[in-house]
């Protein structure tokens, strides 16, 4: 066993650097204990108790900085030595930075930027609530992205933030767009004067990009996490946000996106939105359109956003929309006439839940049996979400899949696999994909699918929908053009997407 | 620059640099500490509050009676607002103290960084303490408090003094936190604690410039704004007021918020526990009814280091 030490004169660190220093050192290889303190007599007291106490330790003062290490032999000794003086190094470089404070607290955070007036909330959920009271209680609206949130606490939440006229976003809110600034995953998009409202958070991407690429602009997108629509929250937040958007001078349009809320719920918006003096869009997944301004898909809803922005009639996006129909029917007969026999299955694997629900939706009545991870619509469950059967469906970004590791719209590698998979099934017709752009997702998705859609266009059809837009980082046209390079069949929507596939599986 | 405030026990002197870090210089004066701060540290006994000075690159300080010079830029005293650092409390309503304290000792569990004295009051933070030496040092402050818990005051403190890591050891923030305590006591309380408070500044070690400074400033009852606040707020706040004021002491430094907060909580724990006592004994009878988690420490320490 070696005993080495150093004497530094003069030289300080806070507490937390010494002990991680002293920490990052004691697990090098070879290493036995390590410290490095400051030689106050009681610090030398321990040193000496855990046998770190050298000769030369016993002379210095308590302005010195003591770095004691024991180890198996004098080469590990002086390679830690070594690291210690590359770490504290680091450590002093870190503290000369620029780099500005960063508060720890949020009443911290409110003393370098009192005029905030809003707080984004991501910490694990059973602190979740309480941060997010003490934002609410200090007049900030909320932006709560964290999940594991229990209802009881989200409706406490939700009805203190209504007494005060404040919002709550969330739980598990992901999108938002306040402002002009996209917020957690979100995209670029134009300024306007079309308002949204979605208890759904790629729903939300889906709309606004597609409002934004046909011209339009958002004037504000508020998520309010997709709970918020069933009995237990009572739609609190949605209606907040519809109020909100009627108030608000900016905003001409308004666009409700969700699945469909609980019918008292549904009743209640109904009711606010008959005084409300805008005109409304509704989109609610899954329920079927009772009125001109309901829409059956995301697509759908967007476009007659932008057209009673523009000033056009909505019957104008109706005939639109069925004269691409046509179009779509004429593509699947020519891409089917290219699969082979026993080729019959759409695999569909996205990375947005309401994409997800969106297709399944849309296979009603073309395709069956369809099973999912997240069933919706007429789709099974899927006994194994590893393994495909007939069409099948697969949310990517369930927890059986993001359990310790990234979401799928970060991280590509669990779905490149699934489509490498699928590609090899003799089974398999066509390969159905969402790819979202924007702030928080993956900033190169051109370059990590390519290969593989390459190699799986060679197999099956290949068919995918792109959300984002052009000013987003990832650049959705130069996106597009990589994959339509690479095979695959881009689709403006993810809607003209599954329905394209659907249609392609229909004539095989 | 702009000098906003200046601490009332800011001393006149020519002052050096003693320490830098990213927002604090202390300068010293023989044994005088005048330390510059920016904005988000707030006002202290010792502080110049400082906003737009790039505390990088500041050299000199020279203190008068009418002005404050630095770098060779003046300032004049009476311009500028002078901090009160004097611990002024109401006296406490039972209720409110004791369940502000709660959520003192609430906070302290679960917010405080994972290497500070926290695990005094949570046994399970001394999971944090990793290495063979860190163990050693966290069991020697254990050992420490456990001597003043049975009335061993010179003991407890001579082993608390200079203990720990950081350039102000914890165990001196510890004691700071302690001395506060017993101040607030008798203004919240009306307590006669002012012999223990002179037994405990006595009993401490002098080694280190800084600790020795905050001890002097600590067992004079004068405190930062921050620590103003959360007194205030512990005696008659609301839970709001006493969460948030806790949260902004965890934010001192990197471990010495929490180290002087839990020396703050376990002496305020220890005058709620008895209520008024008579002292004619400097020995801290009162602290021994503090249920104290950390015997299983004290034997540790005895077992592995053959203390006494």
């Amino acid at each position: 066993m070696v005993l080495v030490g150093e004497i530094r004169k003069g030289a300080y660190f806070d507490s937390v650097t010494l002990m991680t220093v002293g920490k990052e050192v004691s697990a090098t290889e070879g290493v036995v204990d390590a410290a490095v303190v400051m030689g106050t007599r009681e610090n030398k007291a321990i040193l000496d108790a855990s046998g770190l106490l050298t000769p030369e330790f016993a002379e210095a003062r308590d302005t010195d900085l003591l770095i004691g290490i024991k180890a198996d032999n004098d080469a590990a000794a002086q390679t830690a030595l070594a690291g210690v003086e590359e770490l504290l190094k680091n450590a002093r470089n870190k503290g000369d930075s620029d780099e500005a404070f960063k508060p720890k607290s949020l009443e911290g955070a409110l003393e370098i930027l009192p005029e905030a007036n809003m707080a984004m909330i991501s910490v694990a959920g059973r602190y979740a609530g309480n941060e997010a009271m003490k934002a609410l209680e200090k007049g900030l609206h909320v932006m709560l992205f964290s999940d594991n949130v229990s209802v009881e606490t989200e409706v406490e939440l939700k009805k203190f933030a209504r007494d005060k006229g404040l919002l709550v976003m969330g739980p598990d809110c992901g999108t938002a767009i306040i402002n002009g600034i996209p917020l957690a995953f979100a995209n670029v998009v134009n300024r306007g004067d079309i308002g949204c409202v979605a208890a759904a958070g790629t729903g939300l991407q889906e709309v606004t990009t597609l409002i934004s690429n046909a011209g339009g602009g958002i004037s504000q997108a508020i998520g309010t996490g997709g709970r918020d629509v069933k009995k237990d929250v009572g739609g609190i937040m949605l209606i907040e946000g519809i109020k909100a958007l009627a108030e608000d001078d900016d905003t001409k349009v308004i666009l409700l996106v969700s699945k469909p809320p609980h019918a008292d719920v549904l009743a209640k918006v109904n009711k606010l939105v008959e005084g409300i003096g805008k005109p409304v869009v509704s989109i609610l997944l899954g329920a079927e359109p009772t009125s001109p301004n309901m829409a059956a898909t995301l697509e759908e809803a967007a476009l007659k956003a932008v057209a009673l922005s523009k000033g056009e009639s909505l019957e104008s996006v109706t005939a639109q929309l069925d004269a691409r129909e046509a179009d779509l029917e004429k593509q699947a007969e020519d891409l089917s006439a290219k699969r082979k026999n026993g080729q019959k299955f759409v695999r569909a694997l996205f990375s947005g839940g309401t994409f997800c629900s969106e297709a399944q939706l849309l296979f009603r009545g073309h395709l069956s049996p369809v099973y999912s991870n997240a069933p919706a619509g007429d789709a099974q469950p899927l006994a194994d979400s590893l393994k495909s059967q007939a069409h099948t469906v697969v949310d990517l970004g369930e927890d059986e899949f993001t359990v310790g590791r990234p979401h799928p719209m970060i991280d590509f590698s669990l779905r490149n696999k699934r489509i490498e998979q699928e590609a090899n099934d003799p089974e398999t017709a066509v390969i159905l994909l969402d790819v979202v752009l924007g702030y928080g997702s993956n900033l190169d998705p051109a370059g990590e699918l390519r290969d593989v859609v390459k190699d799986a266009t060679g197999k099956v059809s290949v068919v995918c929908s792109i959300t984002g837009t052009d000013r987003d980082p990832q650049n959705r046209s130069a996106v597009e053009a990589v994959l339509k390079e690479a095979g695959a069949i881009v689709m403006p929507s993810n809607a003209a997407a599954s329905k394209l596939a659907a249609y392609i599986a229909e004539r095989l | 620059m702009f000098l906003l405030s200046a601490g009332d026990l800011v001393e006149e002197g020519t002052y050096e640099v003693h320490s830098r870090f990213n927002r604090v210089v202390n300068f010293s004066c023989k044994d005088r500490l005048a330390t510059l701060v920016e904005e988000s540290i707030g006002p202290g006994p010792v502080h110049l509050v400082m906003r737009g000075a790039n505390l990088k690159k500041v050299h000199t300080l020279a203190v008068s009676a009418t002005t404050v010079r630095l770098d060779g830029i003046s300032f004049h005293r009476k311009e500028v607002r002078t901090y009160d650092s004097r611990i002024l409390l109401p006296a406490a309503e039972a209720v409110v103290f004791r369940r502000n304290l709660r959520i003192m000792e609430h906070e302290l569990h679960t917010q405080a960084p994972p290497k500070s004295l926290a695990y005094l009051l949570d046994e399970q933070r001394l999971a944090a303490f990793r290495s063979g030496f860190e163990r050693a040092v966290a069991h020697h402050i254990a050992g420490g408090v456990q001597l003043l818990l049975n009335g061993e005051v010179k003991s407890g403190i001579g082993r608390l003094s200079g203990c720990g890591f950081g350039l102000t050891p914890s165990g001196d923030d510890f004691i700071a936190g302690v001395l506060i305590g017993l101040h607030a006591r008798r203004q919240l309380h009306g307590e006669p604690t002012e012999s223990l408070v002179s037994v405990i500044y006595h009993a401490a070690g002098k080694e280190g410039f800084l600790s020795r400074a905050f001890l002097r400033l600590a067992r004079l009852g004068r405190v930062g704004e921050g620590m103003k606040r959360l007194l205030l707020a512990l005696g008659a706040g609301d839970e709001t007021e006493t969460r948030d004021a806790t949260a902004r002491l965890l934010e001192v430094g990197a471990t010495s918020g929490a180290d002087l907060g839990t020396g703050l909580y376990m002496s305020l724990k220890a005058g709620w526990s008895c209520g008024v006592v008579d002292y004619p004994n400097p020995k801290m009878r009162d602290l021994r009814s503090v249920p104290y988690t950390s015997e299983p420490l004290l034997q540790n320490a005895k077992e592995e280091y053959g203390w006494s």
